[in-house]
């Protein structure tokens, strides 16, 4: 096998996804690059352990199962070092408003599985039952958690609105 | 709602419209070939290789042999469960016992943390403390690697060493369990300061049911070696 063909496959199949993944979640350039990395990683060791996988959906729902715990783990270590408010500067680059941020602020203090299913469905567009395979959950599960998801950031929205307001000063 | 919606449409346009350099893209490729390569050269220090159920077997004497070696210790760390905090204080003066305070990881339900480390000559012990959301009788670490400071690996469960290891399990309550690693013959293990563990699956029985999951669990511990 040609390892510089199947590297080079593996970055033309998964580096996009897995750094918009990142992105949604880490609002951050380089630390997504980070992680883009270090999924690879854990997968040539998952390979080179004799694992296997029986088709390409099996590899790639794997690569986001990997992919959404490092974020989340990222996630918990952002908001020990309270992190964010650096990241946002990043994402003013990428020309975010600051109702985009803010949103993507809410996004990101919802509960780790609810955060997982609203970023696979709105930005990444997967549909309801790739998630309910990458996730391992029933359809109905991904739809609770779904809707729960909007109830919460909705809420977050309007009652944390005002904390958003206060830290953009703008936000009406 | 009609808003919100429009505004999640308009950041999932913009983070899908951010694309990666194909600079950072050409370095990864590099990266990841030396990394494969690395890979390679760790696979091939493997002398033997045998079929899975030859491993099975070796390993099945291996852990019966351990249990009888390491009899001592077992019931000295399963001890600790039922000893009050001074007699902890007192062992972890004694012996080089670490108890580690840290915050569950978890995967696919399944929470787990490291509670405490001891370094015996070239042995070392982790206590592990899994939390599940069903029921556990017992727990396998079936897959797992232990890295030094440097990232080289001291002990990979997938690859037959010299090193030989055995599993404990205590059960705190239904949904909570107690697991401990025992590895013996990890000659570098007294040079180790940090110590990077990946658990890449295990095995849960419950009510005679063996389930298997895989995903990644990763703890990094300082080791202070008194």
């Amino acid at each position: 096998m040609n390892i510089e063909f199947s590297t080079k496959k593996l970055i033309d199949n998964y580096s996009s996804m897995i750094f918009h993944i990142a992105l949604g979640y880490l609002r951050n350039k380089e630390d997504a690059e980070d992680l883009v990395q270090e999924v690879f990683i854990n997968y040539i060791k998952y390979i080179k352990k004799n694992n296997k996988f029986t088709d390409e959906n099996h590899e790639k729902y794997w690569i986001i199962r990997v992919t959404l715990n490092l974020c989340n783990n990222q996630l918990k270590t952002y908001k020990k070092k309270d992190k964010f408010y650096s990241n946002d500067e990043t994402l003013q680059e990428f020309n975010f408003n600051e109702d985009e941020i803010c949103l993507l602020d809410c996004i990101s203090k919802l509960k780790a599985k609810y955060r997982d299913v609203f970023e696979l469905f709105y930005i990444k567009e997967f549909k309801i039952s790739e998630i309910s395979k990458i996730l391992n959950i029933s359809e109905s599960n991904v739809k609770t958690r779904l809707k729960r998801a909007r109830e919460s950031l909705k809420m977050t929205l309007q009652s944390g609105g005002d904390n958003q307001s206060e830290r953009f000063g703008k936000r009406n | 709602m009609k808003d919100l919606e429009k505004e999640i449409n308009n950041v999932k346009n913009k983070i899908n419209n951010i694309d990666l350099d194909e600079n950072f893209k050409e370095e990864l490729n590099h990266k990841l070939t030396l990394e494969y390569e690395k890979e390679n050269k760790n696979n091939k220090k493997k002398i033997f290789y045998f079929p899975k159920q030859v491993v099975a077997a070796i390993l099945c004497i291996v852990i019966l042999s351990s249990c009888v070696f390491a009899d001592e210790i077992e019931q000295f760390v399963l001890g600790l469960f039922h000893n009050t905090d001074i007699s902890i204080e007192e062992i972890l003066e004694n012996k080089n016992l670490q108890k580690f305070d840290m915050e569950y990881v978890e995967k696919d339900g399944i929470k787990m943390k490291i509670d405490y480390a001891l370094v015996e000559k070239d042995s070392i012990y982790l206590v592990f403390n899994v939390l599940s959301e069903e029921n556990i009788d017992k727990i396998y670490l079936d897959k797992f690697a232990l890295m030094d400071e440097n990232k080289n690996i001291i002990f990979d469960s997938t690859h037959l060493k010299s090193s030989r290891y055995a599993l404990y399990n205590k059960k705190i309550d239904d949904k909570n369990s107690v697991c401990i690693l025992e590895i013996n013959n990890v000659k570098t293990i007294k040079r180790v300061s940090q110590l990077d563990i990946n658990i890449s699956s295990i095995i849960i029985l419950s009510n005679e049911k063996m389930n298997q999951i895989n995903n990644e669990w990763i703890f990094y511990i300082n080791l202070i070696n008194k």
